[in-house]
């Protein structure tokens, strides 16, 4: 012989409950740590009442003559549905906040990359202004020195060597 | 009919090197002054033998402008 039986999920979490009761429309009163059904079953010698346990799982007390099956299965569904969708709700959160850390981070280091490009930027343009400034300087240095050699009789010419300038300076005497 | 030459060589930081050719004496010396002078600071001078060889023959000078 043998037996197979089911319990009914255990209403550990208050909320949950709470909410299970209005999803099934049973009107109830609160009272200090007890849910007080004010359910019209009309068999019932005394109030219907949820109790935490000494486990912590809310427990219907009635009496023996109450048929509560039907009330219970019911409440459990509600239950479990409320429970479901809370948990699939924290999960749907937690995803959204990990998405929004990730995207964060994304903008933390796209931050930082733009920060680095300005950076490279700001020192290319000082290296080419170095770079210009000190082509003009010689540029000028060497128009200086051909006006001052035609000035002194020299015929001046011009010979680029890379990145070098060759000037040759020539004057004949008799 | 003598030719004197100037050749100089100007790097891309703005550095001279001078070098003087048919120029008789420490004439050539005198002329690299006069064509720098206000323009570049001469910072070395090296005198070649023919330098000493004085209204007779080719001397040339080596000058440098001092790098700021």
């Amino acid at each position: 012989m043998s037996c197979r039986l089911t319990t009914l999920t255990p209403f550990i979490n208050r909320e949950f409950l709470l909410k299970a009761l209005d999803a099934c429309q049973y009107k109830y009163r609160i009272k200090s740590n007890q849910i007080i059904l004010e359910q019209n079953l009309s068999i019932a010698y005394y109030d219907l009442v949820f109790e935490q346990d000494h486990l912590g799982k809310f427990v219907l007390h009635h009496d023996s003559h109450t048929n509560i099956h039907s009330l219970l299965t019911k409440l459990e569904e509600q239950y479990r549905r409320i429970e479901q969708e809370y948990i699939a709700e924290l999960e749907r959160q937690r995803i959204a906040a990990e998405k929004a850390q990730i995207q964060a981070e994304q903008q933390r280091v796209e931050a930082a990359r733009k920060r680095a490009i300005l950076e490279q930027q700001r020192i290319e343009a000082e290296q080419k202004r170095l770079a210009e400034e000190k082509r003009i300087f010689v540029e000028k240095q060497k128009q200086a020195i051909q006006e001052k050699a035609r000035s002194m009789g020299y015929a001046v010419k011009e010979v680029s060597q890379g990145q070098n300038v060759q000037l040759v300076l020539i004057r004949r005497t008799y | 009919m003598a030719e004197e030459k100037i050749i100089l060589q100007i790097d891309s930081e703005g550095k001279i090197s001078a070098q003087t050719q048919g120029f008789k004496g420490e004439i050539c010396l005198k002329e690299l002054e006069k064509l720098l002078d206000g323009i570049a600071e001469i910072q070395d001078v090296k005198k070649t033998d023919d330098y000493f060889a004085k209204q007779t023959t080719t001397a040339s000078s080596y000058i440098q402008r001092k790098q700021s």
